[in-house]
């Protein structure tokens, strides 16, 4: 309305006026401004062209009531929305199965527009249905969308399955890796001497008197003949080779941690005195030069103690000997308070402590005997020890 | 008249009768995986038994501060402490600083103005103007 006054007199001022005088050449440039199309103007018209057509009270009167189609609308949907309801009141709510036996109808299913069928729910009227009670909880209601509703339907996806036994060989000494390595060596040597793979060593077999039957064999080694085994007892040689099973059960059963443990304690139990020094025995210089019988080696090892080598400390040792100093060799600590050198100075030296842990304040009020009197005063007003009760707090940690 | 006695008292001073070391305590802490504590690693692991033999009055305190660059920080008689951040340092670095904290007392650090601090009395008298030149107006 504000617009259209100086955009009247503009036009007045730019059209024919037959009667008036000579019509004025110079226009302003404010009412050419004005009387330009309102795409061109640059000001701001803080009236909304729509809103001059339409008058106040009818714009009122459509934000308080609505319009007339915005209420048509409205009408159609509640219409739409009775018809269902009757609809599904007509419609049985058992159906019949392939044998005649009544089902409960199962619920219309639609497909989205990414290809997802999805179930609609069904509707309940409660003014049908006498028996039907509103929930007041969501005690027993199906929840959709929790944390533990998508953990449910997520793939968990292949399940791992290890294949190590844990590692037992900490406490193992020198003779008694020394006596695991020579029983596995004297299976894998009697099998090649057989013609048969040395892998075969690795496969499960049930129990049998093997650590017995290798305690008793003698191990020469030549540089021309090889590594070779002779059993001081007639027919040892054959039993061993037979309690080796020669063909993988279809079924591949896995060592239980049991079996290793057992087979373990065997070989600790029946280790030999130290021997002095690094020196290590002369059936040790065998080359590893075959890689199938090293890895069979290092495996069946693995399947006993648990075990394992890094692969460049396999790499790099040519012979039994390397092995068996690798296997000898304790790893190093993790800590540096689990150092050698940091434990003598704990217990050697009187002036000076070396602790594992952080030390926190809570740590010097115990040392001066502070820490118990704090306790108990807290715990008397009730007050958390540590931490503060917030959801979740660990109470009760030091 | 009787001979009188000085009303003085003997100022006690650390060291003119028997010397108490300030150092008390030092603590050192660590971190197993930080590289800024390699330094500070080999030389609790090299040079510290050896200081600690030379120093037996001196509780040594090594525990580690996962996450945090090697810290040294000394605790004395009167009751403050001083810290020195050991990171990146070698082993030697590290002990001379170990070695200022167990020479250092807790007092704090200041700027001495005056070069010389005695509880002696001038040798040479306090000025008065009765004594000396005579000036003549």
């Amino acid at each position: 309305m504000r617009a259209t006054r100086p955009l009247e007199q503009a036009l007045r001022l730019t059209g024919s006026r037959p009667t008036a005088g000579p019509t004025p050449t110079y226009i302003c440039l404010s009412c050419r401004a004005r009387a330009a199309p309102p795409s061109s103007h640059r000001q701001l018209h803080t009236t909304v062209p729509r809103a001059a057509d339409v008058p106040l009270y009818q714009r009122l009167k459509e934000s308080l009531f609505g319009t007339k189609e915005s209420v048509a609308a409205a009408k159609s949907r509640e219409e739409k929305q009775a018809q269902r309801f009757t609809d599904l009141a007509e419609r049985p709510r058992t159906s019949t199965d392939a044998d005649d036996n009544e089902v409960a109808r199962p619920l219309e299913t639609k497909t989205d527009k990414h290809g997802r069928r999805y179930e609609i729910a069904d509707i309940v009227d409660p003014a049908a249905r006498s028996d039907y009670v509103q929930a007041t909880t969501w005690q027993g209601l199906e929840t959709v969308g929790s944390v533990e509703w998508v953990k449910k339907r997520a793939d968990t996806g292949d399940v791992y399955a290890g294949f190590a036994p844990p590692d037992r060989s900490a406490r193992l000494r020198g003779a008694q890796w020394e006596m695991l390595l020579r029983h596995v060596v004297v299976e894998a040597v009697v099998l090649r001497k057989a013609g048969r793979s040395a892998e075969q060593i690795c496969w499960p077999r049930e129990g049998s008197d093997s650590w017995s039957l290798t305690r008793g064999a003698l191990l020469e080694y030549s540089s021309v003949g090889g590594l070779v085994a002779t059993f001081s007892e007639a027919g040892a040689e054959k039993r061993l080779r037979n309690a080796i099973p020669k063909k993988l059960p279809e079924v591949q059963a896995t060592q239980t941690p049991e079996d290793s443990g057992d087979q373990l304690r065997e070989a600790i139990a029946l280790a030999p005195p130290e021997r002095p020094g690094n020196a290590t025995p002369a059936w040790m210089a065998m080359p590893l030069q075959d890689p199938g019988l090293k890895l069979a080696i290092i495996k069946r090892i693995l399947q006993i103690t648990g075990r394992r080598l890094p692969d460049p400390v396999i790499s790099k040792s040519p012979t039994l000997a390397h092995l068996y100093h690798a296997l000898l060799a304790k790893p190093k600590p993790k800590r540096l308070a689990q150092t050698p050198q940091l434990k003598r100075l704990n217990i050697n030296i009187p002036n000076a402590t070396v602790h594992a842990g952080r030390q926190t304040p809570i740590h010097k009020d115990k040392e001066v005997g502070r820490w118990k009197v704090i306790e108990n005063e807290l715990i008397n007003r009730g007050l958390p020890v540590t931490g503060s009760r917030y959801q979740g707090a660990r109470i009760g940690v030091y | 008249m009787p001979l009188q006695a000085l009303r003085t008292i003997a100022k006690p001073q650390n060291g003119v009768g028997a010397f108490i070391l300030q150092c008390k305590r030092i603590d050192l802490h660590y971190c197993d995986w930080a590289g800024s504590s390699k330094g500070m690693n080999d030389f609790l692991r090299t040079t510290l038994p050896a200081f600690a033999k030379q120093n037996p009055s001196i509780e040594l305190s090594v525990s580690p501060r996962p996450g945090r660059h090697p810290v040294v920080k000394g605790l004395y008689i009167n009751g403050q402490h001083k810290s020195i951040c050991v990171r990146n340092m070698e082993p030697a670095e590290i002990l001379r600083k170990v070695e200022l904290l167990t020479a250092a007392s807790g007092e704090r650090l200041r700027r001495e103005r005056r070069p010389v601090k005695s509880t002696n009395e001038s040798v040479r008298g306090v000025w008065d103007p009765f004594h000396g030149h005579n000036y003549k107006i």
